[in-house]
């Protein structure tokens, strides 16, 4: 046996068997009588039903004429355009057309008098099939034979296992041909023959997924699970494997969309924990310079619908500095205008802050309106790659991720590399001594909270291809991003980072297991009992207040 | 022309008069220290020049004429008047450049500051540990990196409160040595310390604090057979 065949040896290996099965002299081509056919077709339910399933079953020796023709005739009495004249049948380009040509010979004749038949369901859908046949054999573009096998899935019991091989070795489409060999996979599952059986339920548990383990469980019900124990074992072992694999699948799926939130978490967090750390404000806004950051990536983009449309897929792209800066410039403002004067008081800072963020809230609403926003999705933002089983990297998480991981990298340099971040270390640590050595504080907390602004402005880029974007939207971040900060120990970029990733994680493997609002409750209890260990949170930089 | 001048300086906490119409010059290129009892207003008269406690009345000028009295601390840190504090004030989770590179001052020229900071490291020997985090330092070479600190930002007055308490003795010879060193003809340096020895090698003059008030000033030599001031110290 070929170990480890995968789809494309699984199918070559159909095929190899299908040579013995049927000699060539087998497959010397019969003809269609195109004649008959065509009365067929005009006559009652019963005759179209008989020839279409003779078609059907001829579909894998017949001359790639014959089909051509069977399915063009086919066509055109699916789509009402033939019209029967006596014996002979009329193919016309479009419906009600007064002039056709005769299907069986090619001549041009009009119409007058002819009827189009009817078609019951039953006839239909087997015509579908048959024609689905015809264009998965002979159709000239790749389009035409997706569309073909489109149609043979629908009804694939139907289909003879010959004509799926026959298409399979004449396809060039990989794609297309991955397609192939999965529906003579399952056709082969319920093949009579044992030894193919075995080899498709090996096959398919190959290429482990939920839609493998139903497969492969419904065959649990097959008579030969009982009677044979070779098949019995094969299959339970097949499904354990696939089982398996579905669920560390799953487990990954789960990881990683919890990482992403968790990033997205973290950017918020970031900044808060900048703030929070160098000014000792708690700002409840956050959320809200999240939303406007989001909404400068709205705006971006129908900037550029409007200036150049052509360059629509890069506007997210584009909205990265300008929601920076938007929050940012939003950021300085409040503190200029507002905390400037609250400092020492963070208790009105807190309610000043909360005032802040219902304004924005509400300014939005009248401004733009309380609907979601709608955001065009560039290719490197929609879709995916399947990894493992069912878990898909996608890429609108994936962006998140980088796009995270890029922040944290700029802002541990900015922190750790840069003057500006030099003085933010210094006045955090110790805002008296820092001022004793000629450090401009103001000017620094208000240089930090338009940079801690400016990060959650950044977060609400990245959650645009992920989340839903309306005025309310930072309230569903800003009570994690604060548990993100207390945990993670105030004024540290490592803590803000660890801390996201456990309560990103946390509340994504405990929603489906409990739900969204026991996930809160239960991180929130997990918070509470860790702080009364710890109440500094996980790194917490020394310093004297 | 003085480098500092503190004349008739009054600083007054509630009822008690820390310092009570002090005055006093100190000259360019000297190493003046402040010597006197505890509660004598040494560390008042730093708090004073650094801006942290506001004089009731007096002034503090710096050698351009610039009144101290109604300048903010960064301002006054700005005029290139540093301080090195008692209790050595690093900041702990930095590493020893970075401190560094922070008492080099937000008005270093960039292009100048990893030479000041190089000229720091070396003046005060701590190249070896200079990516350490201050908190990991030994009591001494805190102090050290403090004043290398206050050196970086090239300042006109630097004051030093206290930099050998606590400190070995080769600690404090060592300290000793890094005061001589930093004396510049365009540098005053104030120094309050309690260890006569290391006063009495390191200052030119010396002066003493008694109740607020400058009980002598003069030579070590002269402070050691002074009456009043043997008075005070030995509290007869």
């Amino acid at each position: 046996m070929v170990k480890g065949p995968g789809r494309f040896g699984f199918v070559a290996l159909l095929l190899w068997a299908s040579s013995l099965v049927m000699p060539p002299a087998l497959a010397a081509e019969a003809t269609l009588d195109r004649g008959a056919l065509a009365t067929a077709l005009c006559g009652d339910g019963a005759a179209q039903a008989k020839a279409v399933e003779g078609v059907l079953r001829n579909s894998a020796e017949a001359t790639s004429g014959d089909l051509a023709w069977a399915g063009t005739i086919l066509r055109a009495l699916l789509d009402r355009r033939l019209a029967c004249l006596g014996e002979s049948a009329l193919v016309l380009d479009r419906a009600g057309a007064t002039d056709g040509r005769d299907a069986a010979t090619g001549t041009a004749r009009p119409v007058t008098g002819g009827r189009s038949p009817v078609l019951g369901l039953r006839q239909r859908a087997l015509i579908e099939t048959a024609s689905g046949a015809a264009s998965l054999l002979t159709g000239a573009d790749v389009e035409l034979r997706r569309a073909g096998l489109a149609a043979l899935e629908r009804r694939i019991a139907t289909v003879p296992e010959a004509l799926l091989l026959r298409a399979a070795s004449a396809e060039s489409d990989p794609g297309l041909r991955a397609g192939l060999a999965a529906i003579a996979q399952s056709a082969a599952l319920s093949s009579v023959d044992p030894a193919r059986r075995l080899a498709a339920i090996r096959a398919v548990s190959e290429a482990p997924s939920g839609a493998a383990f139903s497969r492969l469980s419904a065959l649990k019900a097959d008579a030969a699970y009982g009677s044979d124990p070779a098949f019995r074992s094969a299959l339970d072992a097949a499904l354990a494997r696939v089982e398996r694999a579905v669920s560390i699948g799953n487990g990954l799926a789960v990881l990683y969309n919890g990482l992403s939130f968790a990033s997205i978490l973290f950017m918020a967090a970031a900044g808060l924990a900048i703030i929070f750390g160098l000014m000792g404000v708690i700002n409840l806004a956050q959320g809200e310079f999240i939303m406007i950051g989001a909404y400068a990536t709205y705006g971006v983009q129908e900037a550029v619908r409007r200036i150049a449309p052509g360059w629509l897929d890069a506007y997210l792209l584009a909205a990265i500095p300008v929601a920076f800066l938007t929050s940012a410039l939003v950021g300085i403002a409040i503190e200029a205008l507002i905390l400037r004067h609250l400092y020492r008081r963070p208790l009105m800072s807190l309610l000043a802050t909360w005032a802040v963020s219902l304004f924005l809230i509400n300014g939005v609403r009248v401004a733009v309106g309380s609907q979601n926003l709608q955001f065009a999705m560039p290719p490197y933002v929609s879709g995916g790659v399947p990894l493992y089983a069912d878990f898909v990297v996608t890429w609108n998480r994936l962006f998140a991720i980088a796009f995270a991981a890029v922040t944290l990298v700029l802002t541990l340099v900015i922190l750790k590399r840069t003057p500006l971040g030099l003085d933010i270390r210094a006045v955090t640590q110790n805002r008296d001594m820092a001022a004793c050595l000629g450090i401009r504080t103001r000017r620094v907390d208000r240089l930090a909270f338009g940079f801690g602004s400016g990060l959650a402005g950044l977060a609400g880029v990245a959650l645009c291809p992920i989340y839903s974007v309306n005025p309310g939207m930072g309230a569903n971040f800003v009570i994690d991003s604060f548990m993100v900060v207390v945990l993670g120990g105030v004024g540290t970029v490592v803590g803000t980072l660890v801390a996201a990733l456990g309560i990103g994680g946390a509340n994504v493997l405990i929603e489906p297991l409990y739900g969204a609002v026991a996930a809160k409750v239960i991180v929130l209890a997990g918070i509470i009992l860790f702080l009364q260990r710890r109440p500094e949170g996980l790194f917490a930089v020394r310093r004297r207040r | 022309m003085s480098a500092l001048v503190i004349d008739s300086l009054e600083v007054v906490f509630g009822a008690f008069r820390a310092l009570d119409g002090l005055s006093l010059a100190v000259d360019p290129g000297e190493v003046r220290a402040v010597i006197g009892p505890n509660g004598a207003g040494k560390t008042t008269l730093l708090d004073a020049i650094t801006g942290i406690a506001r004089p009731r009345s007096g002034r503090i000028l710096l050698g351009d004429g610039r009144d101290l009295t109604q300048a903010s601390e960064a301002e006054i840190a700005r005029a290139g008047v540093r301080r090195k504090f008692q209790k050595p004030s690093v900041f702990p989770a930095l590493t020893v450049r970075e401190n560094l590179g922070l008492g080099c001052g937000p008005d270093c020229p960039a292009r100048e500051r990893p030479v000041r900071l190089a000229r720091a490291l070396a003046e005060t020997g701590l190249e070896a540990r200079a990516s350490v985090p201050a908190g990991a330092l030994a009591h001494g070479e805190k102090q050290w990196l403090e004043i290398g600190m206050v050196l970086a930002s090239e300042p006109r007055v630097l004051l030093l409160d206290e930099p050998v308490a606590g400190l070995s003795d080769d600690e404090t010879a060592r300290t000793a040595e890094l005061i001589g060193a930093l004396r510049r003809p365009d540098r005053a340096i104030l120094v309050i310390e309690h260890d006569m020895a290391f006063v009495e090698a390191v200052a030119d003059r010396v002066t003493v604090l008694h109740e607020g008030r400058t009980l002598f000033e003069g030579a070590m030599a002269g402070a050691r057979a002074d009456a009043r001031v043997i008075d005070v110290f030995l509290g007869r």
